[in-house]
């Protein structure tokens, strides 16, 4: 497919829909419903101040709150990706915390946290790092049984080995829980705002509902989709540079599709 | 005659598999002088790989010893290298053939260019001089495997292990490969001990073929292979000598599987 | 004394099972130490002795279960329109080619947008309701079951595909003999993710717009104080959610092993 086909394609529908909402609420005189040129006219006043005092700290506390996420469940998974019987103890307890749903941890790390940047930051981590882990303890578990052999052949050992085969064998899989770890990510970056918060994109959003300013909150609801559409396109950029070989890998197998 | 490079002496594996006891390996003893090419054969299920992964140090024999250059073996030991028969899995799927080639060196901490020249040469000699840039997914399965005997020879190991190597490829390749490896183990004077289950390839290649009873495993014979040392897919083959050998060793195979076989069943 | 070469066997079932108890337990522990001794105030983390005190209070009064049954209403309605949607959705777009290219970018902008982003317009339209509750859930369980849905269909082997149309399979055969055995093992996978996230909308819609339910107790809870209380719930949320985690995988257990069963005896 050429890349001005490919162009086309990616805009179609987008635009179509896009031009339907417009045309769609172009009389519409509902309140909770006003029209798409109401709303995109809203959005120069309302953000342009806002950009620096509730995007960026979002943003910012999105960014710190998805490493430690990172961080933590690799740095958690491979133990437990590569001892059974560490993972054996730690099964149960991992499957009933990850039942957990990430807000209603809310309230009590606000008892106990307070209402600050901690308390946001660990929210998004405690929903953040479940799939990182679990994809990562899986990634772990799955390395290639004649490559490990391999490596302890040619006397490859601790920590390299950990660098040279574990991560890399297992960053298919970890990239995976990455990715679906953003969208969560996201998601309790807004919901730990929506609670006593006084700045960030959630508070925004939520302020202006409060407040009945519809285009605006419109407005804010267009800026959050906006900006989880950027990040999964930068975090496709990402995993295309880290996982070439990977994908070079697999398009046989796939039928060259 | 001075002491060999390998002794395996007694060499017994056991393996208990939730209550089913299977004894792959009963008793296995023999030697390798340094710069020798010993093959090993023996009908399926002979434990021949078993065998091997003990002789690596892979697996913990349940009784008797491997000694490598004086030392016993408790542990894969610093100067050996292995080629396995699945070469795709052996290879790492997100390294170049070059950084393949180059990963088991790096402990060593050689100096950039010499590392660098070790492993072109390494890759010229298997004929890979121009796919040194290339992920293994994009190489063909001979190619792949090349690679493999790439690294093991840059590594210089005083033993190399090869384990039904040239299985998984076709016909011509094999032979290819079958060449490369004698050329390669005539130019360095390593020391190489393969298992295969292709007679004709056991006894074209070695000078020594060891032949394997079924289970439980012991070396029924040793045959010594007087064919020149110049081989020859063509002449080599096709010579009478080379007949009369083959013939040795299938008839030999042949009668390893027949007592055991009234005994155990079918295999 | 021989070195050990080679890793250690992986444990029996058994050995599992008691050290995964283990786990729990320090677990327990754990929660049950650190207020003791200080180190956060037992007013915000109450000893977990106290918080099973506090559930076996809850369990005993009739709101609790009122609570519980409504969450588990918001839960299942949303996911059976989810899965409804998704599905068909999944099928269509899935079976015609130029569907799938064509709404690629249109999944690939909507996705990401947060469930959470609706949380206003849900209170605006329709207040403290179980339409709320469930505009979140069926949006957000959407998305896995239609994209698994659209993989599935995709996967279907092109030879039988070809053959069902050489064949000419009606349509009801079509799905029958093609896209339900190669979807099946989608569907659930799908099915898993699916309910999972309406779990965790269901409840947070409560939590946030005060719908009926386990999650408006909580905030309840919270907000008078009764901290044991508000603890005790946010564990029975997450014991329902193991009970659906491993109900979803027996399910997918028993369909799959039928399935490969009904896939060797369509092969041969």
């Amino acid at each position: 497919m050429t890349a001005a086909r490919r162009l086309v394609m990616l805009l179609a529908l987008p635009a179509a829909l896009f031009a339907l909402w417009w045309i769609a609420s172009a009389g519409s005189t509902s309140f909770y419903s006003p029209p798409l040129r109401t709303i995109l006219a809203a959005f120069g006043p309302t953000w342009s101040s806002r950009l620096t005092s509730d995007v960026l700290p979002s943003l910012a506390r999105l960014v710190i709150g998805y490493a430690g996420a990172v961080i933590l469940g690799v740095g958690l998974g491979v133990p437990l990706g590569a001892r059974p019987r560490l993972r054996a103890v730690a099964e149960p307890s991992l499957e009933l915390l990850r039942a957990i749903p990430p807000p209603l941890l809310v309230p009590p790390f606000m008892l106990l946290f307070g209402i600050g940047t901690p308390m946001k930051l660990l929210v998004i981590i405690s929903g953040a790092i479940w799939p990182i882990l679990l994809n990562t303890i899986e990634g772990v578990r799955a390395v290639d049984e004649v490559l490990a052999d391999t490596c302890r052949c040619y006397g490859i050992t601790g920590a390299r080995r950990l660098r040279v085969l574990v991560l890399r064998a297992a960053s298919p899989q970890i990239v995976t829980g990455m990715r679906q770890a953003l969208s969560i990510a996201i998601i309790l970056m807004v919901i730990s705002e929506m609670f006593a918060s006084s700045s960030g994109l959630g508070f925004a959003i939520v302020d202006f509902q409060r407040g009945f300013a519809i285009p605006e909150m419109w407005s804010g609801i267009i800026v959050l989709g906006l900006l989880g559409f950027a990040l999964s396109l930068v975090f496709r950029v990402f995993e295309a540079r880290a996982l070439g070989w990977y994908h070079g890998l697999r398009r046989p197998q796939r039928g060259g599709a | 005659m001075s002491r060999p490079l390998l002794e395996v002496r007694g060499l017994r594996k056991v393996y208990d598999d939730h209550g089913r006891v299977v004894e792959a390996i009963g008793d296995v003893s023999f030697g390798c002088a340094d710069g020798e090419l010993v093959a090993i054969v023996g009908p399926s299920g002979a434990g021949k790989t078993t065998l091997l992964k003990c002789v690596a140090g892979l697996l913990e024999p349940s009784a008797g010893e491997v000694v490598l250059g004086g030392v016993r073996v408790a542990g894969p030991p610093p100067d050996m290298a292995v080629v396995f028969q699945e070469y795709g899995r052996s290879l790492f799927p997100w390294l170049t053939a070059r950084d393949n080639v180059a990963l088991p060196l790096r402990q060593r901490k050689l100096p950039r260019d010499q590392l660098r020249r070790v492993v072109d040469d390494a890759l010229g000699e298997v004929g890979l001089a121009d796919a040194h840039a290339a992920y293994p997914w994009q190489l063909s399965g001979g190619m792949q495997q090349r690679v493999a005997i790439a690294r093991a020879i840059a590594y210089q190991p005083r033993l190399l292990l090869m384990d039904e190597p040239f299985a998984a490829v076709d016909a011509q390749t094999r032979a290819e490969l079958e060449d490369l490896t004698r050329s390669l183990w005539r130019r360095h004077g390593v020391t190489i001990l393969f298992v295969t289950h292709d007679i004709d390839e056991a006894v074209y290649m070695a000078q020594r073929v060891l032949i394997l009873s079924s289970s439980p495993t012991q070396v029924i014979e040793d045959v010594a292979i007087d064919l020149p040392d110049e081989r020859d897919q063509l002449a080599t083959r096709s010579s009478p000598r080379f007949a009369e050998l083959r013939a040795r060793v299938y008839e030999q195979i042949q009668r390893a599987k027949r007592p055991r076989a009234a005994a155990a069943g079918p295999s | 004394m021989r070195r050990r070469s080679g890793p250690p066997g992986p444990p029996s079932r058994a050995a599992r099972a008691l050290l995964g108890a283990l786990g729990l337990a320090g677990v327990a522990a754990v929660f049950e130490a650190i207020p003791r001794a200080g180190i956060v105030s037992p007013d915000y983390l109450p000893p977990f002795s106290t918080m099973i005190a506090a559930l076996g209070r809850e369990a005993g009064a009739a709101p609790f279960w009122r609570a519980l049954l409504d969450t588990i209403e918001g839960w299942a309605l949303g996911l059976a329109i989810a899965v409804v949607l998704g599905s068909v959705l999944g099928v269509a777009i899935g079976s015609v080619r130029g569907l799938r290219a064509a709404t690629a970018s249109t999944i690939e902008f909507l996705r990401p947008i947060p469930s959470v982003a609706l949380i206003p317009v849900a209170v605006l339209l329709y207040g403290a309701q179980l339409r709320s509750t469930l505009l979140l859930v069926v949006y957000a369980a959407f998305w896995p079951i239609l994209l698994q849905v659209i993989h599935g269909v995709a996967d279907v082997d092109p030879v039988a595909r070809d053959t069902a149309l050489s064949y000419r399979f009606t349509p009801w055969a079509k799905i029958r003999y093609l896209l339900l055995p190669t979807g099946l093992p989608y569907i659930l996978t799908g099915l898993r993710l699916s309910a999972a996230v309406a779990l965790i909308l269901a409840v947070t819609a409560e939590l946030v717009i005060g719908t009926p339910g386990l999650g408006k107790e909580i905030a309840v809870a919270m907000a008078s104080s009764a901290v044991p209380a508000m603890y005790a719930l946010i564990l029975v949320v997450g014991l329902f959610g193991v009970a659906v985690n491993l109900g979803v995988r027996a399910l997918e257990r028993r369909v799959l092993s039928w399935h490969t069963s009904v896939r060797l005896e369509a092969a041969r």
